[in-house]
């Protein structure tokens, strides 16, 4: 039923191998429509699209507008000047976590990552599932690599663009009858425009070179990631200076395994993070501070085993989970925290009540053990689901109540008493679709007690730092979203949505609004793609209104050219940014979040 | 059965469509080779596709009672096997002269490749449909 439509019309064997390719998608084998509100981007989405970063997509995600933070890192819950408020945003990459365990979420290196390498792409908003991970989330992105199931054989890639930005890759996979093995390498030089800003040239260059890896057998998985990053930091994280020089050094590396035992039954993952990041600013000496640089290094190690046993009505998953994670400062920080143990335990039970009603009922518990005497805390999740689907209607209802501690980088940045934040809520999700058309209705209400922000301290001059708020924030969503097949491959996307955030302790209440229409359309060997996205009533900034226009030419099955102009009228949404200087406190930086963009681009299948 | 819909339709784990969608393929396959509306075929090591949905095909146990022998593998094929119709499942497979075509999935997409010197030897000619899967 969630496989949309047939449109099959004739036996013969052209139509056959295309069906074929359409159901084989690997999207339908990985995604859990139990898990929670998903979107999915299929490998067809996003080769059509010219998906070239995860921003492409999460630049239209529902809600959730891709932004980034002062040192030109994404951070898509953004919390400006706050450094980085995405610690609930998690990112996977097949069934390993990215993460950074400072930021406790690997949003920060990881949310703009090329996509070249990806398969198929899975957003899960409001509250996922527990079986995805160690740490609750609010959002789930998961990312699923090229497999040699599919990809046997390779391919290079080369992009360039106007600002001078070049993209080159290579990927090969093979199989014999019992191994298979995926390696990916990549070099990114992504060239932005820079932005006069204070008398300063600030920039948001960054080079990147990855390789990934893995290596598989029917139930064994080992995979190697790795990651170097260097460029410009924007405005750096100090707020009230604003750089003359700014360089971020980051590396980061992964050894991850994935097993399974009794019929899959039972999964065991153990993963390896290192990551290392130098940051060194340069100010002007009349600010009192001429230079600025420091090195975190952070090392995390992740087990997991789960279970799962099938009854007649009841799909019951238990999963015991352990994180270690070590980080190092070069300059002292304000308390000495250096490590931090989490235990976690969750059991979730899926019940069929009949053939068109399942229940959902998760538990979860967290322990948290920090170095130094530091307390210990424990956090409770809970989740209770029920979902209603017939041939065409699909009704998703979670409520859910979720305990967030707050992560080491807001913790050894203050000395005020952090709370555990409290998020509860309610979702209902409505579908409703029909041969050619799927419409649906998203709602959702939620509370957050004790969220963090950014506050004033008593000191001499005060300083902004982290605080707990002192009054619950709210926020109310909704979301209004049409898909129109015209035919196998010609497809319009409708989506409205409306986020109504009220912050009494910032005394504020943000409403914004998103719209997108998205044309997808395949003319002989012409693929075409067009969006619009619109971000409206922004605070301080005008309304954005993001045009991308993609064309894809398949030349022969192995060799497509592939033009794309991005944000191409020059006026998507732009992001605000605070430098205050004694003499005007209420000074901004403010510059777009994705800059306009023409790419010209050629890969090879080999 | 209520286990099944929860699967089905939640886990949305629909291997059994693209399996049944590969099985036809191969019944499409074999149907023009042989030129038989219900051909005896033998999987070598198993082809999950055609064990779950066999359609047409009648699976048998032994290289001798069939018309077709369809490889998950190319290792351990007897010599009785070899003198029959080989048909594979990778692209690898086509590395072996006796193998007439395969069906497999290569750089993202699934193909169809047949050798024409290959399907002399076996005096097999494909409808017009097949010709863009032939190479010389």
């Amino acid at each position: 039923m969630l496989m949309l439509f047939s449109f099959s019309n004739a036996g013969s064997i052209d139509s056959l191998l295309h069906d074929y390719e359409e159901e084989s998608e690997l999207s339908h084998k990985t995604k859990d429509e139990s898990a929670g509100n998903l979107i999915v981007y299929t490998r067809d989405d996003l080769e059509r699209m010219q998906v070239e970063t995860l921003k492409d997509i999460l630049k239209s995600l529902r809600f959730f507008p891709y932004a980034e933070n002062r040192t030109a890192h994404p951070d898509i819950l953004s919390q400006e000047p706050l450094s980085y408020a995405s610690k609930n945003v998690r990112i996977y990459l097949n069934e390993t976590e990215l993460l950074t365990s400072i930021t406790g979420s690997g949003f920060f290196l990881f949310g703009d990552m090329e996509m070249d390498f990806i398969d198929h792409v899975e957003i899960y908003e409001g509250f996922p599932s527990f079986d995805f991970g160690v740490e609750p989330a609010t959002i789930v992105i998961r990312l699923y690599s090229k497999t040699a199931e599919h990809d046997e054989g390779g391919r290079v890639k080369v992009t360039i663009d106007n600002k001078g930005a070049n993209k080159q890759n290579v990927y090969y996979s093979d199989k014999t009858d019992d191994i298979s093995y995926f390696i990916y390498a990549n070099h990114t030089d992504k060239q932005q425009d820079t932005y006069e800003h204070q008398n300063e040239t600030l920039g948001r260059d960054k080079e990147t070179n990855r390789f990934y890896g893995s290596l598989s057998t029917e139930n064994h998985n080992i995979e190697f990631h790795a990651m170097q990053q260097k460029g410009d930091a924007l405005l750096g994280s100090t707020i009230g200076l604003v750089p003359k020089d700014s360089n971020i050094d980051m590396s980061f590396l992964n050894l991850s395994t994935n097993s399974k035992f009794l019929d899959n039954s039972l999964v065991l993952n153990l993963s390896y993070n290192y990551a290392q990041s130098d940051f060194d600013y340069e100010y002007n000496p009349i600010y009192g501070l001429s230079s600025l640089a420091y090195t975190m290094k952070e090392e995390t190690f992740t087990s997991s085993l789960k279970k799962e046993w099938e009854l007649d009505s009841n799909t019951i998953t238990v999963g015991l989970q352990y994180r270690y994670k070590d980080f190092d400062f070069s300059v002292p920080t304000t308390r000495d925290i250096y490590n931090e143990a989490i235990y976690s335990a969750f059991i979730e039970d899926l019940i069929a009540l009949n053939d068109k009603n399942v229940l959902t009922l998760s538990v979860m518990k967290q322990l948290y053990k920090r170095s130094n005497n530091y307390k210990d805390e424990d956090a409770l999740q809970l989740r209770l689901g029920y979902i209603y689907s017939d041939e065409e209607w699909v009704s998703k209802t979670f409520i859910s109540s979720q305990e967030f501690i707050p992560g080491p980088y807001l913790v050894l940045t203050t000395d005020n008493e952090l709370k555990p934040e409290i998020y509860k809520s309610i979702i209902e999700e409505i579908s409703y679709q029909t041969d050619k058309t799927i419409s649906k209705i998203i709602l959702v209400y939620s509370s957050n007690k004790n969220m963090p922000m950014m506050a004033l301290n008593n000191g001499t001059p005060p300083r902004l730092e982290p605080k707990s708020a002192t009054q619950e924030v709210t926020s109310i969503n909704a979301a209004l979203e049409f898909t129109f097949h015209f035919n196998k491959k010609d497809k319009l996307e409708l989506q409205a949505n409306y986020m109504n955030l009220d912050f009494p302790d910032y005394g504020e209440e943000v409403i914004h609004y998103n719209y997108l229409i998205r044309m997808l359309n395949t003319i002989s060997k012409f693929d075409i793609y067009n969006e619009l996205v619109i971000n409206d009533n922004f605070t301080d900034v005008k309304t954005g209104y993001n045009y991308s226009l993609g064309v894809k030419y398949e030349v022969n099955k192995d060799f497509h050219i592939n033009f794309k102009g991005d944000n191409i009228f020059d006026s998507a949404l732009d992001w605000n940014y605070r430098t205050p200087t004694m003499a005007n406190p209420q000074d901004t930086l403010v510059i777009p979040v994705i800059e306009q963009r023409f790419m010209l681009g050629m890969e090879y299948l080999f | 059965m209520i286990k099944l819909l929860l699967t089905l339709f939640l886990i949305t784990n629909i291997y059994a469509s693209d399996n049944k969608k590969a099985s036809d393929i191969f019944n499409l396959i074999v149907k023009e080779i042989t030129k038989k509306d219900s051909s005896n075929v033998y999987l070598h090591r198993g082809i999950e596709s055609i064990e779950k949905y066999p359609g047409n095909l009648k699976i048998v146990t032994e290289c001798k009672d069939a018309d077709i022998i369809i490889l998950s593998t190319t290792t351990g094929i007897t010599k009785e096997c070899s003198k029959k119709i080989l048909f594979g499942s990778r692209y690898s497979h086509l590395k072996n002269p006796n193998v007439i075509g395969a069906f497999f999935w290569q750089k993202g997409r699934p193909n169809i490749l047949f050798y024409q010197k290959r399907l002399n030897t076996h005096h097999i000619k494909l409808d017009s449909s097949f010709n863009r899967y032939i190479e010389e």
